[in-house]
């Protein structure tokens, strides 16, 4: 179904595409009307406060010729208002004494200009009719008097004939003609998010939207033709749906049955025959068509069910990205006004609740796993749904910091029963030998749900403010819930087969030189660093830098991209060089290094925060699998102590405390430090550990660490 | 195909509106955020201006409450702009000194939350750097709402059609994706279809012991 959904997917986004376009010629017309009287009249404003200024200059004495410093009055206008073409102090025949020019302005427009005279200098004036407003209304108030375009005749008339023997000057504006168009083209970043967002929503809830049976007969169908095509012909495990494709799934079956009929027919009279010339032609047609063999049943054929309501569940977590660091900060800095904390930086303070949500994250899951088998799968990620809901909803009206860490902690353990109970139920469904497929539906909604909510959380706290970001997270955990009650199937509790990790298996595991350094050298660090840039750094260091949520968002995407293209290909080298402990320790050092991309006054340049996001994504997208994969073949050596579950159950627990220890980490440096240097010391402190565990790798091997030993 | 699309089309006609509605949306709030940021300046602009002279005046000497002739001034501004409500000159607590709408002068200005006017104000600085008062300006926020209304009237009306015609669109794609994939399965579904099946069909009748003879 995967070119289905892909070729569905690309149908909709150019339907989209082309709606866009409509949408966006018709706001540039309307936005045309709105928008160009009130630039006309904030142009006549600006051309009477320039006027003003250049009048009550002339009234000092200084001539028109020797304004000092008018350079820089209209570059900073221009610079100021993006309305603006150029602006300029015309002598009496209209020529520029002065002018500037915005990028790309003209000044031969005729249209869109807006003009007004500068005020003469009355022959008694001086300082003290400029410190009395008003006192005598000179032509600077005069000329503000009526600043519509249609006064500036009568203005500039006035102005010609109040004073006869000095020169007639005039302030003349030059309007944006392409103004409400670069408005709107100025969305056009956002507009593309939303609907390439919109396309991946209609990946993910495709199964939605066919149901278990349809989808599974398109599927089905789908991967029947691709087969044949490809000359592979082997047998498929039975589509139980019925219906039109369902019957078409059953003819191909039927045609292929018979093929192989006909196949073991004449095997058998070749084998009768005594035929060896026969007897190799057929061999030859099994190996190129494959008859006689059978295809085993697809990994994540029913696993497809868990998808959209995690998928939903995550991106509601992950539309909080942008802006959580710097809302949570707020209300740290709120607290401290009040008393609460005083003494603590409020970078840390700030770090507390994110903590509290992260730590609950990592204490739960490792109990969650048999509450949620009790409960069964579905139940648990209903429930995860509401408590999300509860959570996400809530924080939209909290103020405090204790209550609202309170709920992150009370949404971190709704999140972690949708996790668990997402995870419980791939393992539910799919056999050993497909776990795998199972497994990279389960991560590949996950990531995805980490591309699409950054942004989107971006664009809509622009327009609707923390606390509606705070209901629209709390509506998609609801709908999370509604998703997970439609098409998850049902499952009854069932009796827990006991705690995930034994601590006696955790001594054990630890004791491990192999395990303990793969756990406290790489996993961890690289869930520290992750979490301290992703999740809190660059948010707030965007936020310093005045940048908009969007575009914090749009940031925040560059970690995802690089893992949902890379981490595949990456996966399959380090498999297939056999050097996953090298991919590890490379990855690891990587990683770290991209946080010097900020060395030497880099952290107030977006591109260099970009570079280094960049960095850790590709870091990551090196050592992520290979260190799973390293988790399995080092705890294999302990097989007869501990068991792989045991293993791999461990080993998400560090990661998790890595998770929930990034913010304080992170907070405390930032306080200390400051941006750039709380990022390098964290980078530094990964790339050391990265290269303790290469160093070990290298020198143990190949006793405990093996480098290039990895079974498989 | 009937009960296909029937089970399908609402899920993409859902999509694909909410999509639409989004970005209708985006647009309507763009050029919103760029009309209430021009109306912002210009207002900025003119307290700026004023609050200039004044606090010119104050280096010169002469107290805030001393200068008599800015409500003149204040008049003479907002009569420029139908959009002004009034511009009014406060002291620190927030008492009226001069307006642009006498009637105001000695009252307490209301306070930002209370004032259903658009206000932008800028502070009057004293000879010593501290503010000695305030230039308060306000846009008929009326008039401004009501011009945002028809904006988004005018945009979400705009995106119907467009909205309509991406549904249309969309599902028909949708539906003619699913028809290929239908009628290239029934092709390949007929046992006299020429594919891998046939060749492999082709080059095991040329095995069979009748052939081989």
């Amino acid at each position: 179904m995967k070119s289905l959904r892909v070729r569905l997917s690309a149908a909709l986004l150019a339907a989209l595409l082309v709606a866009l376009l409509a949408i966006s010629f018709e706001t540039v017309r309307r936005a045309d009307a709105v928008l160009s009287p009130e630039i006309e009249r904030k142009a006549a404003t600006l051309a009477d406060s320039s006027a003003a200024l250049i009048g009550k200059a002339l009234a000092l004495g200084i001539p028109a010729d020797r304004l000092h410093g008018l350079d820089a009055h209209f570059a900073r206008i221009v610079a100021e208002n993006d309305d603006i073409s150029w602006i300029a102090l015309e002598g009496p025949d209209g020529a520029p004494l002065q002018i500037t020019y915005a990028p790309g302005g003209e000044r031969t427009q005729t249209a869109g200009v807006v003009s007004r005279p500068v005020p003469r200098p009355a022959p008694s004036a001086g300082p003290g009719s400029t410190a009395e407003p008003g006192a005598a209304p000179d032509a600077a108030t005069q000329a503000r008097a009526d600043p519509t375009p249609e006064a500036a005749p009568q203005a500039n008339q006035a102005a010609a004939t109040g004073a006869g023997d000095v020169p007639a000057l005039a302030v003349s504006v030059g309007l944006d003609p392409a103004f409400a168009r670069d408005v709107v083209a100025n969305l056009w970043i956002d507009l593309a998010i939303v609907m390439f967002v919109t396309a991946v929503v209609a990946l993910e809830l495709i199964y939605v939207g066919l149901g278990d049976g349809l989808y599974a007969a398109i599927d089905g169908v789908e991967r029947r033709l691709n087969n044949i095509s490809r000359g592979d012909l082997r047998s498929h495990q039975p589509v139980e749906a019925r219906g039109e494709f369902g019957a078409l799934a059953h003819a191909l079956d039927s045609r292929i049955e018979k093929l192989h009929a006909a196949y073991a027919q004449i095997r058998d009279r070749a084998l009768e025959s005594g035929d060896r010339a026969a007897r190799q032609a057929l061999e030859m047609l099994q190996d190129r068509f494959g008859l006689g063999q059978m295809l085993s049943a697809a990994g994540s054929g029913k696993v497809m069910a868990v998808r959209a309501p995690l998928f939903v569940f995550m991106l509601a977590e992950e539309l909080t990205r942008p802006f959580l660091p710097g809302h949570v900060r707020a209300l740290a800095r709120a607290a401290q006004g009040e008393g609460a904390l005083a003494g603590l930086d409020p970078s840390f303070v700030a770090a507390l609740p994110m903590m509290a949500f992260l730590a609950v994250v990592a204490a739960c899951q490792p109990l969650l796993g048999g509450v949620t088998e009790r409960l069964g799968r579905r139940r648990a990620m209903m429930l995860g749904g509401a408590v999300g809901l509860a959570g996400y909803a809530a924080s939209a009206f909290v103020e405090g910091l204790a209550p609202f860490a309170a709920l992150r902690a009370l949404t971190g353990f709704g999140f972690a029963m949708v996790f668990v109970g997402a995870q419980g139920y791939v393992i539910d469904a799919t056999a050993p030998a497909q776990r795998s497929s199972g497994m990279a539906v389960f991560i590949s909604a996950i990531l995805v749900a980490g591309v699409c909510g950054p942004p989107i959380g971006g664009i809509l706290t622009d327009r609707i403010g923390v606390s509606g970001t705070f209901l629209v997270a709390g509506l998609f955990a609801g709908l999370s819930l509604l998703l997970a009650w439609l098409v998850m199937p049902e499952s009854g509790p069932v009796r827990a087969a006991g705690p995930a990790i034994r601590w006696r298996e955790f001594g054990r595991v630890i004791a491990s030189p192999s395990l303990a350094a793969l756990f406290f050298l790489c996993a961890m660090p690289a869930k520290i660093i992750l979490v301290a840039f992703c999740f809190f750094l660059v948010p707030l260091q965007m936020e310093a830098l005045g940048a908009s949520q969007s575009a914090t968002g749009r940031m925040l995407m560059i970690y995802p991209i690089v893992m949902v293209l890379l981490v595949p290909t990456c996966a399959k080298l380090a498999d297939r060089w056999r050097a996953r402990a090298a991919f590890v320790a490379v990855g690891g050092l990587l990683a770290g290094a991209s946080a010097f991309a900020l060395a030497g006054g880099g952290d107030e340049d977006p591109a260099r925060i970009a570079l280094m996001l960049l960095g850790l994504g590709l870091g990551q997208a090196l050592s992520i699998a290979a260190l799973s994969g390293l988790v399995g073949d080092y705890g294999r050596r302990h097989a007869g102590e501990v068991t792989e579950g045991s293993v791999y159950g461990i080993f998400r627990l560090v990661e998790r405390t890595g998770n929930a220890l990034g913010p304080p980490v992170a907070g405390a440096l930032l306080g200390l430090y400051g941006f750039a240097d709380a990022a390098m010391i964290v980078g530094g402190a990964a790339m050391a550990c990265a290269l303790v565990f290469g160093l070990a790798a290298l020198a143990l091997r190949p006793a405990d660490l093996d480098v290039e030993g990895v079974e498989g | 195909m009937i009960r296909l699309a029937a089970r399908t089309l609402p899920v993409f006609a859902a999509i694909i509106g909410f999509a639409m509605a989004l970005a209708a949306y985006l647009n309507f709030s763009g050029v919103r955020t760029a009309y209430l940021d021009l109306v912002r300046a210009r207002a900025g602009m003119i307290a700026r201006d004023i609050a200039a002279d004044a606090s010119a005046a104050q280096g010169f000497g002469i107290r805030l409450t001393e200068q008599r002739t800015l409500a003149e001034l204040l008049a003479r501004q907002a009569a420029t702009d139908p959009l002004i409500l009034s511009i009014d000159v406060t002291t620190p607590d927030g008492r009226v000194l001069f307006s642009s709408a006498p009637a105001r002068a000695g009252a307490p200005a209301p306070p930002a939350g209370e004032d259903a006017a658009f206000r932008q104000a800028e502070p009057v600085i004293g000879a010593l750097g501290a503010p000695v008062g305030e230039v308060l300006v306000r846009l008929d926020g009326a008039t401004m709402d009501a011009t945002v209304a028809g904006l988004r009237r005018d945009v979400l009306l705009g995106a119907v059609p467009a909205g309509l015609g991406a549904v249309a669109t969309g599902c028909l794609l949708a539906l003619a994706l699913l028809s290929r994939l239908r009628a290239r399965a029934r092709r390949a579904s007929a046992a006299e279809h020429a594919d891998m099946i046939a060749e492999a069909e082709n080059e095991m009748a040329g095995l069979r012991p009748s052939a081989r003879r």
